[in-house]
Order: structure tokens, then sequence, then C-alpha cells
């Protein structure tokens, strides 16, 4: 939501020193860790060892085990792909087909423009996780319908903040440069306006990809997600809230991935902020 | 009645200000006047005790109102004189009145801050005031907030705020730099008129030589964080010694002069970070010589009570530049 | 202010209208046949009858939508699949609990939050202002239920301060409330301190300070007060952050509430009383955000239109 992109821009804390740095380093770690988890897992992610159920932490199973003994680390590291995936794939879906909308929505202008954004602005009625419920609703539960449901949530502000971009660089005199030399509108949209475009909407889309790793762990939780067994972040903790006083770890770990990737995302996304002064672009609008 | 005395301020390693003395005596309006970036309202913020605001502090110098040295006050009994003996009317009338507030209680502050007064004792005080600064239907406005008022009548809220507190020191930073003409001169009119009714002293900050010649009994001219020449008015417009001052009175437009013949300086005010050596002015200089570059000038009396920072000063006197 | 507010009022009608036929469209953009959705497939024929002629289903979809509005402003959602139950009724016995706690939620988010916000912005940049700002990064990132489900452990489970889940006790709604607010009370920490801070470099505050103003009260009674209009805004346009937590940490919590009845009503496809709740929860926002708006507004002259001039 635009709402949320002003909190971003609100954000300007204390000077982000190294931190989006480090947070850029352990992002690089996890992808490494999600992409290899089938080679550096020390388990597979659906072997179930019944006879070591719900064991706590120890140097054969580091995070433990769950109630069908599986071993937690390795399903964390299985899960991150799922989780990632899921979040990378929506976020990529719902931005690109947000600049598509939203560049020729300004760029062409008048009706067009406005009954497409009324559709688009629809989806602001609700917040993004009733928004996800409801698509789940009529698209039933799995990682299908969670990708669906995500691009969707998250569209309105991609297309949104395109078409404000768009608009603006239009009025702008290398526009109408190319239009004296009988470049087609097709030539100045893809090769003149959109390439100037992209850099907000790609900060925006990283920022966004924390959230959506966040949606999509929610509705893991909730049970809507990536179907088991399959491992994802969300899912695990689903199963595991059930046995959250006897084996607390199985809850621990995925929520604690969770929380690392969305941080690290932030911090390095806000150090991408601060460098590409996302903020100075915004008040041309 | 304030006396500064080679005052010197720090920001981290810079020091804006370096060796500024001047002094101002009871129904007395003198004019500081200087470019902006100057060091005039750097001035100003040291004088109120206000440099730790905008991160500095005094590193040298004095300043003593009444006999009472202020660099070494501390904040309790500073804030006792803010407000109340020693007041500050803003440059900008848009952005220096609270915009939530309306803007009768924001005069009603000072005089209930420094004279005790209950709320309703204050809002009779304050309305009086108002109406002393010729603003109409006073009551009415009294309820009103900043932006439903023009900007002049602002400015008159301003000064109004300033007095609540009854001041003996006024310090009018650009008072009037954002009014336009006809405002501008009721506006001066009025703090004129107040200095003699009230037997106040007043610091008139500005970048105007007109309005010094105007308003002012005595003036102190200011270049790049240095008093270069101070003296009565009329001495200084008839014999200025300093070839800067003489620039600024060159600046100022008369009627029945030739379109094109409005001496501007050229050049600009050194940064602070990057200050030349010798006299401050010698790079725009157009009298400048070698000993310029090498020189610190040192004040000298040229006359009673009117002293010039120039290694020409004793030699270059009368002919204009 | 009266006119604004009316003014406000009707600019949410036509949301409200799509928010309706957003959710009116909801059982017929779900596959198969509407009625095997409003119904256990294998009842009988009449009731399926009774049924397709009680939502009009042999009709035009706008003269559906028509009939369903025209039950809804007589406060008729339908009636529950498996509760066998009017939809109303279950909102009714649920409303109460979700009001509390997203009422506690935003109250927490609000104070803590602009507390928060005023302590950095005076210790700006300095360690209280980072460690102050690192945690409310921390809090606007976490995921709530998994938030939730720590400090039940710890609270609940290890000090055994409050109870672990349900809503018998009224201390049952502490660590739900806590759990939703944290995210709001990070944002609103991160905007009172940056607004305090913006303000702060103003020439109005300077001359405060110039009138002998003390520092404290010139942080609490002025910054603040500007402070509180971008608070207000956030608040009112991140209402839906509220909501939606709200709907996460019943469901962590095994609390009543609407978001517990929308998920195991998604859960059970129970269409009727996923339309009613998520109608409701849509409502709440709108409403949250009006309030906001008129907060706003009678905070900050600016914005009032109609103010005496």
């Amino acid at each position: 939501m635009i709402a949320r992109l002003v909190d971003r821009l609100m954000w300007r804390g204390p000077r982000p020193g190294i931190a989006p740095i480090v947070a850029g380093a352990a992002l690089l770690c996890l992808v490494a860790a999600a992409f290899l988890s089938p080679w550096i897992a020390p388990w597979p992610y659906d072997q179930q060892m019944l006879a070591e159920a719900d064991r706590a932490p120890s140097l054969a199973h580091w995070f433990g085990t769950d109630e069908f003994g599986r071993d937690v680390l390795s399903r964390v590291l299985f899960g991150a792909r799922t989780s990632l995936s899921v979040a990378l794939v929506s976020i990529s879906v719902s931005c690109s087909l947000g600049m598509a909308i939203g560049a020729i929505c300004g760029y062409v202008g008048g009706p067009v423009d406005r009954w497409v954004m009324a559709a688009i602005d629809m989806t602001w009625c609700f917040p993004e996780i009733l928004l996800a419920l409801l698509l789940v609703a009529i698209l039933g539960p799995g990682s299908t319908s969670t990708v669906l449901a995500i691009a969707i949530a998250y569209l309105a502000q991609f297309t949104r903040l395109t078409r404000s971009q768009i608009r603006a660089l239009k009025r702008e005199t290398f526009v109408e440069a190319s239009l004296c030399f009988g470049a087609g509108p097709a030539h100045i949209l893809l090769r003149r306006l959109l390439p100037n475009a992209v850099a907000p909407v790609v900060v925006v889309a990283m920022l966004t990809t924390g959230d959506a790793i966040l949606l999509e762990a929610t509705l893991g939780f909730f049970g809507m997600g990536a179907q088991p067994p399959t491992p994802s972040w969300g899912g695990m903790m689903s199963s595991g809230s059930e046995l959250l006083f006897e084996a607390p770890w199985v809850i621990l770990w995925p929520g604690a991935a969770i929380a690392a990737s969305v941080i690290a995302i932030n911090l390095f996304g806000d150090g991408v902020l601060v460098a590409l002064d996302v903020k100075k672009r915004r008040r041309t609008h | 009645m304030l006396t500064v005395d080679d005052l010197e301020i720090g920001f981290s390693t810079l020091h804006p200000l370096a060796g500024v003395d001047f002094s101002v005596a009871r129904g007395e309006i003198l004019g500081l006047v200087g470019e902006s970036g100057s060091g005039k309202s750097m001035t100003a913020m040291s004088v109120m005790g206000l440099l730790p605001l905008i991160g500095g502090r005094v590193t040298r110098g004095s300043i003593r109102f009444e006999g009472e040295e202020l660099t070494t006050l501390d904040e309790a009994r500073y804030r006792r004189l803010r407000g109340g003996r020693i007041a500050l009317i803003t440059q900008n009338p848009m952005t220096s009145l609270d915009p939530m507030v309306r803007v009768g209680p924001q005069i009603d502050q000072g005089a209930r801050l420094h004279l005790g007064l209950d709320a309703r004792a204050a809002r009779i005080r304050t309305v009086e005031l108002m109406a002393r600064m010729r603003i109409p239907d006073a009551a009415r406005v009294y309820d009103l907030h900043p932006h439903q008022l023009s900007g002049g009548l602002r400015q008159r809220i301003v000064i109004a705020m300033a007095l609540a507190g009854d001041p003996e020191l006024l310090i009018a930073d650009e008072p009037t730099t954002a009014l336009d003409v006809i405002v501008q001169a009721q506006i001066v009119q009025l703090l004129v008129e107040l200095v003699r009714e009230r037997d106040l002293a007043l610091m008139l900050i500005t970048h105007d030589m007109g309005l010094v010649a105007q308003a002012c009994d005595r003036v102190a001219v200011m270049y790049s964080g240095r008093i270069v020449e101070s003296g009565p008015v009329a001495a200084i417009f008839e014999d200025p010694r300093h070839p800067y001052t003489r620039a600024l009175i060159g600046c100022i437009p008369r009627p029945g002069m030739a379109e094109g013949t409005l001496a501007g300086i050229p050049g600009t005010v050194p940064s602070i970070a990057d200050l030349p050596s010798g006299c401050r002015f010698h790079p725009r200089c157009p009298m400048a010589v070698a000993a310029c570059r090498d020189r610190v000038p040192q004040t000298v009396a040229v006359a009673a009570d009117h002293g010039v920072a120039c290694l020409l000063a004793g030699a270059a006197s009368g002919d204009a530049p | 202010m009266a006119k604004y507010a009316i003014r406000r009022l009707l600019a949410l009608l036509p949301v409200f209208l799509v928010v309706t036929v957003i959710v009116f469209l909801l059982i017929h953009l779900v596959p198969g046949d509407p009625i095997d959705n409003l119904m256990r497939s294998g009842s009988d024929p009449a009731q399926r009858d009774a049924l397709s002629r009680a939502y009009g289903l042999d009709r035009s979809l706008v003269e559906q939508y028509l009939a369903w509005m025209g039950h809804l402003v007589r406060g008729d959602l339908g009636t529950a699949i498996v509760q066998r139950r009017p939809v109303a009724e279950l909102i009714g016995e649920n409303i109460g609990y979700s009001l509390a706690l997203g009422g506690l939620a935003l109250a927490f988010s609000a104070i803590v939050g602009i507390v928060a916000g005023v302590t950095a912005a005076s210790f700006q940049d300095r360690v209280a202002d980072r460690a102050l700002m690192s945690l409310a990064l921390v809090g606007s990132t976490v995921p709530s239920f998994w938030l939730g489900l720590l400090m039940i452990l710890f609270f609940a489970v290890q000090l055994g301060w409050v109870p672990v889940s349900g809503a018998r006790h009224w201390t049952s709604v502490i660590l739900p409330a806590t759990t939703v607010g944290l995210a709001g009370m990070a944002l609103v920490a991160r905007v009172t301190r940056i607004a305090m801070i913006e303000t702060a470099r103003q020439d109005f505050v300077t001359l405060l300070h110039a009138k002998g103003v003390s520092r404290f009260t010139i942080q609490t009674r002025h910054l603040l007060r500007h402070a509180l209009v971008p608070v207000l805004t956030l608040l009112s346009l991140r209402i839906g952050l509220i909501v939606g937590g709200s709907v996460t940490v019943e469901y962590v919590f095994a609390r009543p509430g609407l978001g517990s009845l929308l998920i195991r009503a998604i859960g059970q496809r129970d269409y009727p009383v996923i339309q009613g709740s998520l109608l409701m929860l849509a409502i709440a926002v709108m409403l949250g955000t009006l309030v906001g708006d008129l907060l706003q507004a009678a905070m900050d002259p600016r914005q009032r239109e109609d103010d005496r001039s």
C-alpha cells in the first residue's frame, strides 16, 4: 500500500552505518542455504524417526525434532526454499503485472486509466491479510493460491507507484524529444519511460518481499499455504503450535528464520533506499 | 545595556563568529548589517543563549547584559531572561507562529511565564498589546489561527509576542524581509515608536542599508563573522571607511538613479569552512593591497565612537570606490 | 466540523458498496455451483430449491445482489452452514471480543509508540535512540503469531501470570493485545520520532525557546501536538494492521472473535460466515479510517475547511 510506502520513506532512523552490508551478507547466506538445502541439510526433510520424536536440540539434531521425529534444522532449510520461492515468485508476478498495468495506465491516461485504476484500488478496501484470506477462500489452500493471493494483495501498490512514475516522466523534455524524432508510443514507453521508472519500483519490490514472507508464513500458519509434506516456515509453526508446551523448539526455529530474513530484507532495503535516495524522486511526482 | 566583547563561537571545529564587538544602550537602535552568511543571525542566537539548539557554543569573549555575564549563565536563569528582559523577533512571520495554536494564547504565554499573570489577566493584556500593534479588531483576532492572518498581521503578532514579557532589549532578526514594501515601512515605524515610547534597546538585524539609514541610531557592519565598521549612522553614511561599508551603501537604490548603476558587490561571503587569510574581505575588495592577504586588520578608532577594521582605514577616507 | 464529518462519511459510501460487491461475488467466484457452496452437497432437492429461491439464484446477478443487499441492510447475513444459525448471531457473539482486543491493541500502539518516539527524539542519534529504533524495527518485522506463541510460553507457561488462551478471564486479553499492538507501536514510534525531530527544526520552535518556554514544555506541549497529526494519519491509514493482526492473533490465542470465526469458516468452507465476518472486518477498517480522519481534523486547524475565518 502507499501507506506502507510512506512509512518506509518516513523511516530514516539513525544513520544506517554498516547494518545494510551485514544484512545483505545475511540475505546472501539465506538464499544460498535455501538453494543448497538438499546438499547441506543433515537429514531428508521428510524422514520420520518416530522413536526420536519431540527431542530437544542435541548434537544429532541441532534444532531438535518434531512430532514425527523429523529433523527441524533440515526442515527449516528446506522450508526456506518454499517460503522464499513463494515470496519471490509472488512479488515478481505482482511487480511485473503492476508495472505493466501502471505503465499503460500512466501513459495512456483518460478513461482507461480511470477505470482500471478504480478496479485496482478496490483491493485497498481490505488489509493485505484479509485480501489474501478472501482469495484463499475462493481458490482453496495451497502454494499456487498463496502465490496468487500475495501477488494480488500487493498489486495495487506496484501499479500505483509505476503509474505515478510514468506520469511524472511523461512530462519531461526527453519524451518530447523522442516524439520529435518520430518514435512510436511503444518505443517511448519501453525504451524511454520504463527504464527510468524501474529503480524505485524495484526497491519497493525488495522491501515488499519481506512483507510477502510474513504473509506467506501467516497463511501457512493458518494451514492455508503449502500443504504437507512440503515444509514451509509457516506450516511448520502451524503443526508445531499444537506441541507448544512439549516441544517449543519446533516453532522457535522457523519463527526465528522468518524474523531474521524479514529484518535482513528491511535493513538491506533501507540501505538501498538511502543509497538511491528514492525520496528525492518521490518529490518530483 | 548590552555589551558584546570579542565574541567567538564554535560549531565543532568551525568558528562562524570571531572577534565580534558591539554594544547597545537603552533607548538606542543599533543596526547590525551584512549580507546573508555574515553571521548576523548567529550573533542574535548567541545573545539569546540559543546556540546549543543549533549545535554551537561560545568559545571566547563575553556577552554582558546590564552588567551580568550571559556566556556563563545557567540555563534556568537564562530562561527567565529570554522572553522576559530580552526578546527576539524572527524573520519569517509565516513560520514563526505555531500553526496549531490560536494566536492570542501564543502571546499570552510570555506574560504568563515572565509576569506571572493568570489566564484572564494575560488575555486582557494581550488584547491591549495587539491593539497597540494596530491589529484591527484585536479581540476577534485573538481567537484566530495563524493561517487565517496575512503576513503583516502575523508579524505584528510576532512583535506582540516579543513584547509580552515586557522586555528591555529587543532583537529583531530581519523583521521585514518576508513582507511587501508598504507593510515593511509600517512595521519599521511601529518598532521605532515602541523603542521611543518604552525606552527599549533595539538590535535591528538587516541586510538593508536603506532601512538602517531610516531607522537606526548606530550601526555595526558585519562581514564574515566580524564587525568591520561601527559608529553613529550619520558618521558611517557621511564618511564610510571600510570598502565593504561603502559597497553596502552603494547598494541602496535612490530616486533619480539611472537604471543599471546600482552597485552590486561581486563575489559572495566566504564559507566558514574555507576562510581567506588576512582580511576576510580582501578577495572581493576593490582596494586590496598585498598586505591585506597577510595581516588581520585590528579595529582602530577613526573618530569618536567610530571604529574600522581595515588596514587602509586611515588613508582612504572620503573618496568613493 | 460537523459538515466535514458528514462529507467524510458520504465519501465512504462508494467504498462500502465496493466491499459489499466483492463480498457478494465471493460465492460466485468459488469454483462450483453456488448452492453446493452454500450447503453441504447431498442435501435433499427440496432444501436446494428453497435455498435457491431464498438467494434468488435463478435470477440475474444484479437482482441477486440487490436482494442480498436488501437482506444485509435489515441485518440478515444468511445462515451458517455448519452451525445452522443466523450469521448475524454468530457475529454478535464474537464482535465484542474483537472490539476489546482491537481497541486495547490500538491504545497500546498509540501510547507506547508515542512515548517511545518522544524518548527516541529527545536522545536523537544517541544510544537510547538507536536502541529504541532497533527495537521498533524488530517489532514491525517479527511475525505476530510467532511472537504470540513465545509470549504464551514465557508469560503464561513459565511465569503463569496470565491464562494461556481463551477469553474467560479479563487478563486473557493482555497478551493478545500486546502482540497485535507491537507492530503498530513500532510504526507509531518511528513516525513520532521523525515528526518531533522535523518540527523541532521549525522557526516557531526557536521562538518558543526565545520566549523562555522550558525544553520540557516545548517537547510535551508543542512538539508532541504536532507529532500527533502524522501519528493519527498513520494509524488511520494502517488501521488494517490492527484489524489484520487481530485476525491472526485471535487464532493463535484461541480467542473467540471475528478473526477466529473467519479462519474457521474458511477451513470449513462455510461461505455465509466468511462473507459476514469479512464484511464486518472491512467495515471496521473503514470506520477506523474515518475516526482517524476526524480526530486529525479536530487536532489540526488547517484541515478544517469550515473553520471560522
